[in-house]
């Protein structure tokens, strides 16, 4: 078990990490989400005890390693980079670790072995890593870090650097890997993506601290604020004015704009809302529905396997997005009035 | 496009104004006559004979080999430190160090010299080995700053980081990830040092009275007149550090391709 | 230590030997001299002390500053040449293959490591009474009666371009390859005749690093003390040369003290002048 406790990095005036609280359990694979400079990399450095915290402690087994140096902390970083020695042959760099260790050869030479098995590359144990591709290096810079049987592993962006197809392969291999050795993994990364398909738990950053904490589908669908909402995944931010009671929902709205919300009693006059855009459903215009909001398609910005649509419901921009119907679905003309439905389950109070 | 055909001509005529002037010293070291003239009518190994067998010309090769030989690795443990220091220091006012660091090699050496021999005369050190290998330090070190220096900027720091949580300390960190990377800088900086120390004149001229080195026996020959015995010195100082030079590099290049960057 | 931010006490362990070296045969010895340039000096005695007067002697003995002038005028010659030759080798090597490159920059930073004294000792041979060019010359019947090419400032001037035009060339060729191949190329897609591009876009953005070797050189040549001594005999005198003879022959320290921090000065005014040359084009 991996605990960070108030962790804090100040460098003069700047505080670049404040408060970090954040508990991995065995096994688990927890993210770190956030835009560049929110503090991710330096909450990463200070676990693997590159920076020192200026408050707060990093515990790893119930023991405090705050003070210790990186080279005693049993912890596994695979970087970006890569990292790996372009001196040292792939199973020199895997064995590194070992050999710091003192281990005696047969055992290092053994356990490179089962790292590379574990990664695939048995055959490549006397290449150089400039004859790697760049998946296949990113596997010995893992097997590198596995083969000292770390209490945790630390990925700062390790798939930055690939291209998108070996990027996704390389995400389900590794996930695959993390969850056969149960091994407690931080993953630094700043692709909300990534963070999504990959996560047990992700925590989200912004200017030094964590906004949020959860699983993915938490986040995704209830996201405490609007920076969360927009930061993950697309969204709606209305501000929108409480205009009163239907039975045991609020009705929100502003200018042509009605929408239906489970919201708890408060007597503030106006709410901000988020509504994700495949939950804005669009239908032909039809003048007799009740309640039928009508808005005007601004765009349609083709994707392929979706469309989006910029919809003005009289002074807002609503997104809506939907999945591509093929021939015969329903695809409105840019400047073609629709009408626009929300379920009111579509619709998320956020606090700020 | 005349222009790079003009720049062609400049340049091949610049490097035979380099190169020239060598070649010439060295057809000349090889007469065979009591005087120089161009070209020599008769050729022989006449006057290297004579350097090697007359005591002043041997002594003070030998001293310059036991100097410099004293003062390369010196330099380089001092330097390579130094370097690695103020690469990793804080970094409030690197520049300024790296500037004082590096003076000795751009100011004026007979202004050092000058100094120099004002503490020696105080300390009673004028004229030993001592005085002169520190003189010559002070004028190699900045060498090896500037080449460990500018190889240190290559070393990759996640590397080093990489290294460290895989549990190496701070030697081990240098040992197997820092010095592999600086190595060729390392070496360069050896020879650099090396030579800088064997060729060092004013330094030696103001610290030394008796213990002659090879450039203050030319010199002091020259004032005489222009021996062949002067032209053959030079010539094997010429070779020698060409030699140097070559040997060191190809060793450097064997390293270099043993590692493939990236 | 290395790489941490927080033990950086350990880097300043490892610049522990470099200032002890240094203290005693830079810091020191530097410190002594400016003392000493104060002293008074009387008869052969010299009595510490805080005192102009040997600086008021440098200044008004009418020999220190023409020999001063004359040594900045020298080095000023070597650093134009340096310049001229320097950059067409730099561009030259920028515009070759791989091969021709290596080539050149071999045969430049060959003399680096190539013993001065060495050098000024072919060039006696080159230059001399009875050198390689008086000879062929005579041989020839070119000429009746020796030239002179040493001797004067021309033969040290020559000398010393052979040991200091490296150090010109190497930051004119370092500014040459920053140059993106792409501003020029878009220069010329605008029309720019080949020499207009070089003129206009090449030549000013190499300037940062024709002036750091100009600025070099210039610094070198004003510390030479062998190669005027070899190639000068005693008919080029520079400010080293002055120096070395107030303190070795005359025993007059202070002077000769006076005189170093004068050409310290002088160095770092011309320093000070290029930093603000480079300064200005931002």
């Amino acid at each position: 078990m991996i605990v960070l406790k108030s962790l804090t990095k100040r460098f003069g005036e700047v505080t670049a990490v404040r408060d970090v609280t954040l508990t991995v359990t065995p096994g688990e694979f927890v993210t770190l989400l956030g835009p560049s400079g929110c503090g991710k990399t330096t909450t990463l450095r200070m676990i693997a005890g590159f920076t020192a915290p200026t408050g707060g402690r990093v515990e790893m087994a119930g023991t405090d390693v705050t003070g210790r140096p990186p080279h005693r902390r049993e912890v596994g970083l695979v970087f970006q980079s890569y990292a790996l020695f372009p001196h040292m042959s792939v199973q020199d760099n895997v064995g590194f670790g070992l050999k710091m260790r003192k281990r005696p050869a047969e055992e290092v030479a053994r356990r490179v072995d089962e790292a590379l098995g574990l990664v695939k590359l048995a055959d490549f144990a006397d290449r150089y890593p400039s004859a790697l591709s760049g998946g296949q290096q990113q596997r010995v810079a893992l097997a590198r870090a596995l083969v000292i049987r770390p209490q945790l592993l630390l990925l700062d962006e390790p798939f930055g650097a690939l291209d998108k197809q070996l990027r996704d392969h390389m995400q389900i291999e590794l996930r695959t890997l993390q969850r056969q050795l149960a091994l407690p993994t931080i993953f630094v990364t700043h692709d909300q993506g990534e963070a999504l398909s990959m996560s047990d738990r992700v925590a989200i950053m912004n200017a030094g601290e964590v906004v949020q904490i959860g699983t993915p589908t938490e986040l995704y669908e209830r996201p405490r604020t609007a920076f969360v909402a927009t930061f993950l995944g697309r969204s709606n931010v209305l501000e929108l004015d409480v205009i009163g009671r239907e039975g045991p929902l609020t009705v929100l709205g502003r200018a042509g704009l009605r929408l239906h919300a489970t919201l708890p009693q408060s007597t503030a006059s106006t709410r901000r809302v988020m509504v994700r855009p495949e939950r804005v459903a669009m239908r032909p215009p039809d003048a007799g529905a009740p309640g039928a909001m009508t808005g005007t398609v601004r765009a349609a910005n083709y994707f392929g396997q979706s469309i989006d649509y910029p919809i003005e419901v009289g002074a807002e921009t609503v997104e809506a997005m939907s999945v591509n119907p093929g021939a015969g679905g329903f695809l409105p003309e840019i400047g073609a009035e629709v009408d626009l439905e929300i379920a009111s389950d579509a619709v998320w109070p956020l606090d700020d | 496009m005349k222009l790079p055909s003009l720049t062609l001509i400049a340049t091949l005529f610049i490097l035979v104004f380099l190169t020239a002037p060598l070649f010439i010293l060295i057809v000349q070291s090889f007469t065979a006559e009591a005087h120089l003239r161009f070209p020599p009518e008769s050729f022989g190994t006449r006057w290297y004979g004579y350097i090697f067998q007359s005591e002043p010309w041997r002594e003070a090769g030998l001293r310059s080999l036991l100097v410099a030989g004293i003062v390369a690795p010196g330099a380089l443990v001092i330097g390579t430190m130094a370097a690695l220091g103020l690469d990793r220091g804080p970094g409030f006012g690197r520049n300024g160090l790296y500037a004082l660091l590096i003076a000795p090699m751009v100011l004026p050496h007979l202004v050092l010299a000058l100094g120099m021999l004002h503490v020696a005369l105080s300390m009673g050190l004028e004229d030993t080995l001592l005085a002169i290998v520190l003189g010559h330090l002070t004028i190699a070190v900045p060498y090896v700053v500037v080449t460990v220096g500018a190889s240190l900027q290559s070393v990759d720091r996640m590397q080093e980081e990489a290294a460290r949580s895989l549990g190496a300390n701070d030697w081990n960190v240098f040992r197997h990830v820092i010095f592999p990377a600086i190595r060729p800088g390392v070496l360069g900086g050896a020879i650099f040092a090396f030579i800088a120390s064997f060729d060092e004149f004013i330094v030696t001229f103001f610290l030394a009275t008796f213990q002659n080195t090879l450039p203050l026996q030319i010199f002091s020959t020259l004032s005489f007149q222009v021996e062949p015995s002067i032209a053959a010195a030079s010539t094997l100082v010429l070779v020698g550090t060409a030699l140097l030079t070559a040997l060191i590099l190809t060793q450097g290049q064997v390293v270099a391709s043993g590692k493939i960057v990236k | 230590m290395l790489g941490s931010e927080d033990g950086s006490w350990k880097a300043w362990l490892l610049l522990l030997p470099v200032a002890a070296v240094y203290a005693a045969t830079f810091v020191v010895p530097l410190g002594l001299i400016f003392g000493l340039s104060l002293a008074e000096f009387d008869a052969g005695v010299v009595t510490p002390g805080f005192d102009l007067s040997n600086y008021e002697a440098a200044l008004t003995d009418g020999l220190t500053l023409p020999i001063l002038w004359r040594t900045v005028e020298l080095a000023a010659m070597v650093t134009i040449g340096a310049a001229v030759m320097g950059y067409p080798v730099a561009l030259q090597m920028r515009r070759s293959g791989p091969v021709l490159r290596t080539v050149i920059l071999a045969l430049i930073v060959a003399p680096l490591l190539t013993s001065v004294i060495v050098r000024n000792v072919a060039w006696l041979l080159v230059l001399g009474r009875t050198g390689f060019i008086n000879e062929t010359l005579m041989a020839t019947g070119l000429i009746s009666r020796p030239l002179p090419l040493m001797y004067n400032n021309f033969g040290v001037a020559l000398a010393t371009l052979h040991v200091y035009l490296t150090f010109a060339a190497l930051p004119i060729y370092a500014a040459l390859v920053s140059i993106d191949r792409r501003i020029e190329e878009s220069a010329a897609s605008l029309g720019a005749s080949p020499s207009a591009v070089f003129w206009r876009v090449t030549f000013p953005l190499s300037r940062s690093g024709l002036i750091a070797g100009c600025s070099l050189v210039f610094i070198l040549s004003m510390g030479l003390y062998l190669t005027p001594a070899i190639m000068g005999g005693s008919f080029v005198v520079t400010t080293p040369m002055l120096i070395t003879d107030l303190a070795r022959n005359q025993y007059n320290w202070p002077l000769a003290s006076a005189v170093s921090v004068l050409l310290l000065l002088a160095i770092g005014l011309i320093l000070m002048a290029t930093m603000s040359l480079q300064r200005r084009r931002g």
